[in-house]
């Protein structure tokens, strides 16, 4: 859950979202739900002569098991809370795990 | 509450004592029995009672996977599945599962050697949720547009050229995982998983 919080606080900001097929996409995250499917704004693909085809397509719901990686404005990611919060899960995990 | 029941709109109105009506009837309207006015409409509605007006509260929904198709019913919109194919009408219905209906539907062919594309009328579409990579809507105003550097051709010149790409890209993409899984990585499958 860890990274659905953390795709929440980045609402509303730029990013680019890259698929397994290769196609990159930006826009505004608009939402993003637990299965880390994501929902962008105003998107504009970033080779926009190679994949003509969202060049009509003003927004776009993407499933979260074909994106390859989510590039990031590196000022809206507070990386110390970040590693802060992913030790404080794994601490809980281990702790489940021992109980 | 008793003359309630006895009311029927085909009956004659009754005659009344105007008066003593009117009078009867402010003594029901400000008389003991009826409950304070609320300040807060949800007070005693809401889950837990007293909800802070001055929060602004989230649709429970804002943050589901259907909510975000609701949406989308009843507007023009491009699918792309995940076997890279490209389906554009207008979405009709959808269920929990992602599942939706598109109907008036074309199938959007291109040929990337050079720059074509074609529409194929496919009519209706019931897609399984699991095969859609994204689903987008179709801003109406460009949608006769044609993409810059692109050339509208027939459906005959298309396919074939079509068919072919797709298959080279297919086996690019599996070349490329075999090395890669040479390597340690786990193979990704292009978005076929």
């Amino acid at each position: 859950m860890l990274f659905f919080s953390f795709f929440k606080t980045l609402i509303d900001h730029e990013v680019t979202v890259e698929l397994k097929n290769e196609i990159s996409i930006r826009g505004t995250l608009k939402s993003v739900d637990q299965f880390l499917n994501i929902k962008l704004d105003n998107i504009q693909v970033v080779e926009e002569i190679r994949w003509p085809h969202l060049s009509s397509t003003k927004n776009l719901f993407i499933r979260g098991s074909v994106v390859r990686y989510i590039h990031l404005p590196s000022s809206a990611v507070d990386t110390a809370l970040l590693e802060d919060a992913s030790r404080r899960e794994a601490t809980a995990a281990k702790d489940k795990k021992a109980a | 509450m008793e003359n309630m029941n006895k009311l029927n709109v085909n009956d004659q109105p009754p005659m009344l004592d105007w008066e003593a009506h009117l009078r009867a009837q402010q003594q029901q309207d400000h008389g003991p029995t009826e409950p304070p006015q609320q300040s807060n409409p949800y007070e005693g509605r809401v889950l837990g009672g007293a909800v802070p007006r001055d929060v602004p509260q989230l649709p429970p929904q804002a943050f589901t996977t259907s909510a975000q198709l609701l949406e989308l019913v009843d507007k023009k919109v491009n699918v792309c599945l995940r076997d890279d194919k490209f389906i554009q009408g207008v979405m009709r219905s959808y269920d929990n599962y992602g599942n939706i209906v598109v109907k008036d539907s074309i199938e959007k062919l291109y040929c990337h050697a050079q720059k074509l594309f074609a529409d194929v009328p496919r009519g209706m579409f019931i897609i399984r949720g699991e095969n859609i990579a994204m689903i987008g809507e179709i801003d109406l105003d460009k949608d006769d547009d044609i993409p810059a550097g692109w050339t509208r051709a027939d459906v005959e010149v298309v396919f074939p050229l079509h068919k072919a790409e797709s298959e080279a890209r297919k086996e690019e993409v599996e070349r490329k995982e075999a090395n890669l899984a040479k390597l340690g990585f786990v193979p990704e499958h292009g978005m076929e998983f």
